[in-house]
């Protein structure tokens, strides 16, 4: 595994003192949490930087870290001193209480969630959590943790639904009582019509429980709409441009539009204008109330002219009175 | 026949047609009931249904776990939090 300097992580030197490694641990939780950090990697992110404070909070953990991390630097390949892990922090630290992400604030209104990397934990064993927390169950027993997770889906899944295979690290114990990891494939099915940051909930998906009775937590997934070359989404409205000729724009015309539904026949009205919105009620997302379709009109010239089209062209430029710029002149 | 009612038992999406209890919610944020019930009076999350036996949507279950983690991963209070999921939902985030 690699080592980790949590020094780095939190960006600040080594004899930084207790109230720098707080301020610096705040300042980063801000940034980097993940229901609110725009951040790329925000919520790994996040998981080192409450690590790092886990770590350097405490003056017994952070000793420890620095006899063992001495001579070590951040990425290099780490392995535990043999017989590490026997001593005071082997089988778990504290009482759990202190946040869903490591390094949180303490208060005894939450119980924690989620684990520590594999390094952390080769250093100070696992998280606990509270024995019959909110559960209710026997100090032996408790309810696993829920997974968050984000899954990315097309506009063409939005619309119709579809199935995917899903591949998740989920936290459970051994038979030796440590706290492991296990890659979990998942047949999941993408109902029709979720939008962009909806949670769909797979009940029992997430952490196994530990002991009899303990419930498994669920998965939570956040929907991500994979970018359309052709559409936008807004909640379950469809946004798109259609592109006319000038006489279609001129004389209103009929004309085909591509929708996540299929093909369908819109009327353009006479003098139709570039920047002009046009719905197609019902053709959106599926949903309790369908989204619409709509397309923002854009009217275009033709490319290359040939000497006749030129020539039309030029006949309507001597005989017609119309002048765009009216108004700007008036103004 | 609703839209979601051919999906999976266990599945669902988490918008307004699905209903919770507060013990759901309260399992699903790692909340005790008296925080979840501040929530309400914050107005993070609306309940419907009787006081002694409130239910929750699937978009106020999602605002709550929300809160739930701003309160415990950077020790904002119940009004910081409600603060922070305006903002939020004003972005367009939530």
């Amino acid at each position: 595994m690699q080592f980790k300097d949590y020094y780095e992580v939190l960006g600040v030197a080594k004899d930084a003192s207790p109230d720098d490694i707080k301020r610096a641990y705040r300042k980063l939780a801000r940034k980097y949490h993940p229901d609110v950090s725009k951040e790329p990697e925000a919520e790994s992110r996040f998981k080192e930087v409450g690590e790092a404070y886990e770590t350097l909070k405490d003056p017994e953990k952070r000793a420890a870290y620095d006899q063992l991390g001495a001579g070590y630097a951040h990425g290099e390949e780490f392995r535990p001193p043999p017989g590490w892990g026997q001593g005071d922090f082997a089988g778990g630290f504290g009482d759990g209480r202190t946040g869903s992400y490591a390094g949180g604030f303490e208060s005894a209104d939450f119980e924690s969630a989620e684990a520590f990397s594999d390094f952390f934990e080769s250093l100070f064993g696992a998280r606990r959590r509270p024995a019959g927390g909110f559960a209710g169950g026997a100090p032996s027993s408790r309810d696993g943790e829920d997974v968050n997770a984000r899954i990315a889906v097309t506009l063409e899944e939005a619309f119709a639904g579809a199935q995917r295979q899903l591949a998740l690290d989920v936290s459970e114990r051994g038979e030796d009582g440590l706290p492991r990891r296990r890659r979990k494939t998942l047949r999941v099915n993408i109902p029709k019509g979720v939008t962009a940051g909806q949670r769909i909930r797979l009940e029992g998906q997430g952490n196994p429980g530990l002991g009899p009775g303990a419930r498994p937590g669920d998965l939570y997934l956040e929907v991500e709409l994979v970018p359309h070359r052709r559409f936008t989404a807004d909640r379950g409205d469809i946004h798109a441009d259609l592109p006319l000729a000038p006489w279609e724009a001129v004389l209103g015309a009929s004309v085909p539009v591509t929708t996540l539904g299929g093909t369908v026949d819109l009327k353009v009205p006479p003098g139709a204008r570039t920047g002009q919105r046009l719905r197609l009620k019902g053709r959106g997302l599926p949903g309790k109330t369908p989204g619409d379709h709509y397309v923002t009109l854009r009217v275009m010239t033709p490319p290359d002219p040939d000497a006749a089209t030129r020539n039309l062209y030029e006949q309507l430029r001597d005989t017609e009175a119309f002048d765009p710029r009216a108004e700007e002149v008036r103004s | 026949m609703s839209l979601h009612d051919d999906l999976p038992a266990g599945v669902r999406v988490m918008d307004r047609t699905v209903t919770f209890a507060l013990e759901d919610v309260c399992r699903a944020c790692g909340a005790r009931r008296t925080v979840v019930m501040e929530m309400v009076e914050y107005g993070i999350i609306e309940a419907a249904g009787p006081a002694d036996a409130p239910e929750f949507h699937g978009e106020a279950m999602i605002r709550a776990q929300v809160a739930a983690r701003l309160m415990r991963d950077l020790g904002v209070n119940l009004p910081g939090a409600a603060l922070a999921i305006d903002l939020l939902r004003q972005l367009g985030r939530l």
